[in-house]
């Protein structure tokens, strides 16, 4: 099942789930396991499915003590500050240092909190303790819809997002090229650049964090296509950079206009051939090659040979611009060829 | 003493100090001074000294306008809806499709999905915690006004940020990951191999350049940041970034095997200008850490003109013979992006407080 619908199925279990035992136990405290058993199923940390059950029953031990403990003290207001102000300083830090369990950091305080402004007996306190249990575990439990290809869909899932936000920062860079607003804007066009490059760094991270992971899982052979893999998508990148210079090489924007035609479609033509990796990766039947951008790639070619280098202040640039270019193309071919993971790898 | 004084400069510790701080405070003032008897003061204290370095103030108030619509609507279904299911199903739908957006766009990239989540959880608490007194709507709504309140002063009075140091912190990491990045390059220009050293110091880059997993100032881009700084600030985050994409493309242009005849006869002029580089990355990390630039003797100039006639003397400059010669034009590419970097990197010696110079 597609991963996104997964998603959305899991949350609505978990919720529905949890209201309907609410209803069952009916307790007057019921709310504490829909708060924890709906904030757990946000945690998404955790590169194998053993690690995120684990990462989420822990959270949920610790929730409910510190929730225990700030019930206990709540009437005791030295003791009730001073553990606020520890318990606080601690999660900060952690998540400070630590910025992959900033979530976490963030549900444990914020159920001491609660915990302390709904006061309560010990007893009740205890049942407290269970309920938050029970919600993790909840949380826990349907994690399960997971379990099948856990790694090889985590890591199909990441490897398409990579490629999308590949595809995004493309068109971040030729809108600079492209758009003639864009001399007169800089910082503008650049944060949007900065902005989808942080997006592409992240995935592609994540991406070699589950495939090390995997390796554990992989024979020889599927270890080393990932590994190909994951260095292609990393020149892809540099290359994407390399031509990407052009927008600060070309000292008169109006150049530009020469050949916009050319880079419009080129800038198309890189993206449907992204889109066929990414299909490819998807598994389905049909996707389209490099063959259009081939062809693209030469009609800005030609237009260099006839116009560019008499028409550019350097048409040096715009020959290292093509010959990137090229390279890219040759590039997402390389890609292509690396075979597609196989249906092997459990969690 | 000293790594116990050091560690306490640290921004974690900073903050973390800060927000216990706040927390503490607000604790105090909830206990007494509550309408709503419930902890709506402390949460609001705790979420509203979660904002970032930037723009404090206008985060605060748009995490306070989120609290106070999330208590309105709850309010207005706890009078209004007198059935607990119909509830229910109400409260569930923002959750779960903030969930689920979150799962496609991490909060962290998009401040909205953040205030979506929070709007969610908030809804959800405000609705099914037991309100206490009979005004329940405008007492959260006050205790939610009086816990922003102390967290907003409490980040102007307790470790309040200086934004040059905090920028200064950020920046340092970057330009030592340049640094070794850059002399890792140069080790393998001759042989380039993709799982060497190499990699390992590109992904420290990278790690160097997210705000995430590092320091990097992120917080710089955001609206509203201070008008006297910003300008300066975005400037010279707006070069690191482009003296990234030069680094990254010479690992490309390396990457793609150029003639190795060719790489020796540049090999002695190209370490050289990498060097020089390198050197220049070393005169901005003295100033961020030390407050000083250094006054070298060094030229700059004199390098890249060497590099430039040996290129000119080993590959023909001329471009149709360039354009039929792949490794020729691999050579000049690499030289104009080592070129690129010089003029990007004297631009930001340049424009920097030459007040503090010091030989």
């Amino acid at each position: 099942m597609e991963a996104n619908l997964k998603r959305l199925l899991y949350l609505a279990l978990v919720a529905t789930t949890a209201f309907l035992i609410k209803d069952g136990l009916d307790n007057t405290q019921g709310y504490w396991l829909i708060w924890a058993a709906l904030i757990f199923s946000f945690i998404t940390t955790g590169d194998t499915f053993k690690r995120r059950i684990t990462m989420i029953v822990i959270t949920g031990a610790i929730t409910a003590f510190t929730a225990f403990i700030a019930g206990t003290f709540h009437s005791i207001l030295p003791l009730l500050a001073i553990y606020f102000f520890i318990l606080t300083f601690a999660s900060v830090f952690v998540s400070q240092t630590y910025p992959q369990y900033f979530f976490q950091a963030f549900i444990v305080i914020i159920f001491a909190i609660l915990s302390s402004g709904i006061p309560t007996t010990l007893a009740e306190n205890g049942e407290r303790f269970v309920l938050i249990m029970s919600g993790s575990m909840i949380a826990a439990f349907f994690q399960i819809l997971f379990y099948p290809y856990f790694i090889r869909n985590e890591l199909r899932t990441h490897l398409i997002l990579t490629l999308q936000q590949l595809k995004k920062l493309n068109n971040e860079i030729f809108a600079c090229l492209i758009d003639p607003a864009y001399s007169d804007n800089v910082y503008l066009y650049e944060r949007r650049i900065h902005a989808q490059k942080i997006r592409f760094m992240r995935a592609i991270d994540r991406l070699r964090k589950i495939d090390k992971l995997a390796e554990l899982k992989l024979s020889l052979e599927e270890r080393e296509t990932y590994q190909q893999r994951l260095i292609r998508l990393d020149l892809l990148y540099d290359n994407m950079l390399d031509y990407s210079q052009l927008r600060r090489r070309v000292t008169d924007y109006t150049t530009f206009s020469v050949c916009s035609q050319e880079l419009t479609d080129i800038l198309q033509e890189i993206n449907t051939s992204i889109d066929g990796a990414i299909a490819r990766v998807a598994n389905q039947k049909f996707y389209s090659n490099t063959t259009m951008l081939h062809e693209k790639i030469n009609r800005l070619e030609n237009n260099y040979h006839q116009v560019l280098q008499v028409a550019a202040r350097e048409p040096l640039v715009f020959l290292l611009f093509i010959d990137s270019l090229n390279a890219f193309k040759d590039s997402m071919d390389a890609l292509n060829t690396v075979p597609l993971p196989l249906p092997t790898s459990f969690s | 003493m000293r790594v116990m004084a050091q560690y306490m400069k640290t921004f974690a510790f900073r903050r973390a100090f800060s927000v216990g701080f706040t927390v503490f405070i607000a604790c105090i003032i909830n206990y007494y001074f509550s309408f709503s008897k419930e902890a709506w003061v402390i949460l609001t204290a705790w979420l509203v000294s979660q904002t970032t370095r930037g723009t404090p103030v206008r985060q605060a108030v748009l995490i306070l306008i989120t609290l106070l619509i999330a208590i309105l609507i709850s309010s207005w279904m706890l009078v209004h809806i007198k059935r607990w299911d119909v509830i229910y199903i109400i409260s569930i739908i923002p959750l779960i499709l903030s969930g689920y957006i979150a799962y496609l766009n991490k909060p962290q990239e998009n401040k909205n999905v953040f205030y979506a989540i929070l709007f969610s959880f908030m809804l959800i608490f405000a609705l099914l915690s037991p309100t206490k007194t009979p005004t329940f709507m405008q007492d959260r709504g006050i205790d939610v006004m009086m816990g922003a309140l102390i967290a907003i002063i409490a980040k102007w009075v307790v470790f309040p940020i200086h934004l040059d140091k905090e920028f200064s912190a950020g920046v340092i990491p970057i330009l030592r990951s340049f640094i070794l990045y850059s002399q890792a390059l140069t080790k393998n220009l001759l042989f380039f191999n993709f799982k060497s050293a190499i990699m390992l110091e590109k992904v420290q880059v990278e790690v160097a350049l997210q705000d995430q997993q590092a320091m990097y100032p992120e917080w710089v881009y955001e609206v509203g940041f201070n008008r006297g700084l910003r300008s300066g600030f975005r400037f010279f985050l707006v070069s690191l970034e482009r003296t990234s994409e030069i680094f990254f493309s010479i690992n490309f242009i390396v990457s793609r095997n150029i003639d190795p005849l060719l790489l020796n006869d540049m090999y002695a002029d190209l370490t050289l200008s990498m060097q020089k580089n390198e050197e220049l990355l070393t005169t901005l990390i003295e100033y961020f850490e030390h407050n000083k630039l250094i006054d070298t003797q060094s030229d700059f100039t004199s390098d890249m003109k060497a590099l430039e006639k040996t290129l000119n003397r080993v590959v023909p400059g001329n471009l149709e013979l360039l354009d039929i010669s792949p490794s020729n034009l691999l050579m000049t590419a690499l030289v104009r992006d080592i070129r690129d970097l010089r003029a990007l990197l004297l631009q930001l010696v340049m424009s920097l407080d030459t007040s503090r110079r010091n030989s």
